[in-house]
């Protein structure tokens, strides 16, 4: 085996192991949305790249997509110049990023986090996604954590914090009325988390809302915006800070359920 | 605390942000010319009557957006009030209502924004008299937050729990931005623009991409002479291309202000340059380069003699203002 041949081996073990990694990763978010949420409409994919492309990481992904596209072609041309069939494997892996990347980011979440952007909360929005793992678990919490890189890292992709402050209340009722399951930080006394609340409450968003409150129990957002016509303290989801992944993680098994049922039943 | 209270506060911090970027943009110095209003109107000589201030409402009016015109005002305010021996902003109000038109009305939208308190705007509102003038008013507050609106409008008692049902429909603005920071206001970008920032996109990857694919494609083809002449060809072709899509120096941020003083004394354009701004259909001109170039050489003076970190950030966000209104304004 001469050395170019070596060189065109190990990358393609490399690259295969990683386009695995990564392919299977998005075709089993994929596979595992669709059977909690059903088919969703072209409609939804739409808006959801048109909420990224208004949030901070859009300019980013923009830029990736392009470098892998051309990196892609690189490798293929390089590959066809040196006649190396195992150059097709190298090649294949941008691409497969790219679909990665292209489900990773545009799969509908099964729940939205809102509350005020600190350590904690962005800590609790990922030990939610960790337990709905591979479902996406979304926000709009600044999770830029200089002093925490790996939290920023990781939490980076389902952050749809907006880069023009007057985008941010389109982005979030969107989000609202896509997401199935809403969890909302009722002890975040601040005017965004008041004004989400307030919709919340207002609409029948509060029906798939689940309000988190302290260790204590209490919840000044509700006390603040509560009563309200249509609404009664009594029935809607209040739950502590430590049972949120659990009682999310629940709330999106039930909608599986209940999405296997329906089908069971048609 | 009112509950509406911290969306009042809001509303008044937008409208602080909108009259300095307007300004800004425009170089408008609110006590130079409010000194300069004065001195033309006879502000010092005149009585307690709004009929005095009609020019000088006009003169706000025609001359400045509303919102500008109303800090000018408060500027004529603070420096004439104790000469005066009354209140002079009160009097273009009553001017300003008794104009009747829209521009007024959100003037008046201005001064209504601009109490600590929004008990305090509320019973300011109840002292217009004209009804078009009231109704001009709400649609100004409505267009912004409908809740606000009914409340420092509708001239009635605060309502006591339970609370009213919120508000559903969507607040802010209705359509997405492009997620450019600081644009001029309802400035979306064309799709020529969109196809010109993506076609610089690509340019640059290729560029960047060069450098790496030649001597890696040479090395292929013809081992490591190859090699070596890939890398020779890869960097002149990305050198090439970054000179020729007006690229200069290797901070992006000093690079763009470098080539927009060259091309202000009159260089010519790149190929690629000239194919981007082509597919942008909306090319620099010697003009707005001039600006941009002027722009930064007055920002990098004041960001050099200050040292507070908090005036620097003003300073730049100021100056990406001015930029953005050069580059996109269609009046530049």
């Amino acid at each position: 085996m001469t050395l170019s041949q070596a060189v065109w081996a190990m990358s393609a073990a490399a690259t295969s192991v990683f386009a695995c990694w990564y392919g299977v990763g998005a075709t089993q978010m994929w596979l595992r949305t669709r059977a909690m949420l059903g088919p969703l409409s072209s409609e939804v994919h739409k808006t959801l790249r048109q909420l990224l492309d208004v949030s901070r990481q859009g300019e980013g992904l923009k830029l990736t997509r392009i470098t892998l596209l051309y990196i892609g072609i690189a490798a293929l041309v390089v590959a066809i110049a040196a006649r190396e069939w195992l150059g097709l494997v190298v090649s294949t892996a941008p691409f497969v990023l790219i679909a990665w990347m292209d489900i990773r980011t545009t799969t509908a979440p099964v729940a939205l986090i809102l509350g005020t952007s600190t350590q904690s909360s962005i800590r609790r929005q990922r030990a939610i996604k960790r337990r709905l793992s591979p479902l996406r678990v979304v926000s709009l919490l600044n999770v830029d954590v200089p002093w925490d890189k790996p939290l920023a890292i990781e939490m980076s992709l389902d952050c749809f914090r907006t880069t023009n402050e007057d985008d941010w209340w389109l982005v979030v009722t969107r989000l609202m009325e896509i997401a199935p399951v809403l969890a909302i930080d009722a002890v975040a006394e601040t005017s965004g988390v008041l004004r989400e609340g307030r919709h919340i409450l207002g609409t029948n968003l509060w029906q798939k809302c689940l309000f988190l409150t302290s260790p204590d129990g209490s919840a000044p957002v509700l006390d603040r915006l509560l009563p309200m016509s249509g609404v009664q303290r009594r029935n809607l989801r209040i739950v502590r800070y430590e049972e949120a992944a659990h009682v999310i993680a629940a709330m999106v098994a039930q909608l599986g359920r209940r999405r296997a049922d329906s089908i069971l039943r048609e | 605390m009112n509950r509406l209270q911290p969306w009042y506060a809001t509303s008044q911090t937008r409208l602080l942000e909108q009259a300095t970027r307007t300004a800004a943009v425009a170089g408008v110095d609110v006590t130079r010319e409010a000194i300069i209003l004065a001195k033309r109107f006879g502000v010092s000589r005149k009585k307690r009557s709004a009929s005095e201030y009609t020019d000088v409402a006009g003169h706000l009016l025609s001359n400045y957006t509303p919102e500008v015109a109303y800090f000018v005002a408060v500027e004529l305010d603070i420096l004439f009030e104790p000469r005066l021996g009354y209140s002079p902003i009160g009097q273009v109000v009553v001017a300003m209502e008794n104009l009747g038109i829209e521009d007024a009305a959100r003037f008046i939208g201005c001064s209504l924004r601009n109490f600590p308190q929004i008990e305090a705007a509320r019973l300011a509102f109840s002292v217009i008299k004209s009804p078009a003038m009231r109704s001009l008013v709400r649609a100004d507050f409505a267009a912004e937050d409908m809740e606000l609106a009914e409340y420092i409008c509708s001239g009635k008692v605060a309502a006591p729990l339970p609370m009213p049902a919120p508000r559903t429909e969507v607040e802010h603005q209705s359509r997405l931005s492009d997620g450019i920071e600081r644009m001029p206001p309802q400035r979306w970008l064309t799709d020529a623009e969109r196809r010109g920032d993506g076609l610089f996109l690509h340019l640059q990857v290729v560029s960047s991409l060069l450098l790496l694919l030649s001597p890696v494609l040479g090395g292929v083809l013809r081992s490591w002479p190859g090699a070596a002449i890939g890398l020779v060809f890869g960097w002149l072709a990305r050198l090439w291309m970054r000179r020729s899509m007006g690229l200069r120096g290797s901070n992006p941020h000093d690079g763009f202000f470098i080539r927009m003083k060259e091309r202000a004394n009159g260089a010519r354009r790149g190929i690629l340059e000239a194919l981007i701004e082509d597919v942008r259909q909306r090319p620099f001109t010697q003009r707005q380069c001039a600006l941009i170039a002027q722009a930064w050489d007055e920002a990098r003076l004041r960001l050099e003699a200050t040292t507070s970190e908090e005036e620097k950030s003003r300073l730049i966000n100021e100056l990406d203002v001015k930029i953005k209104h050069i580059s996109y304004d269609q009046d530049v």
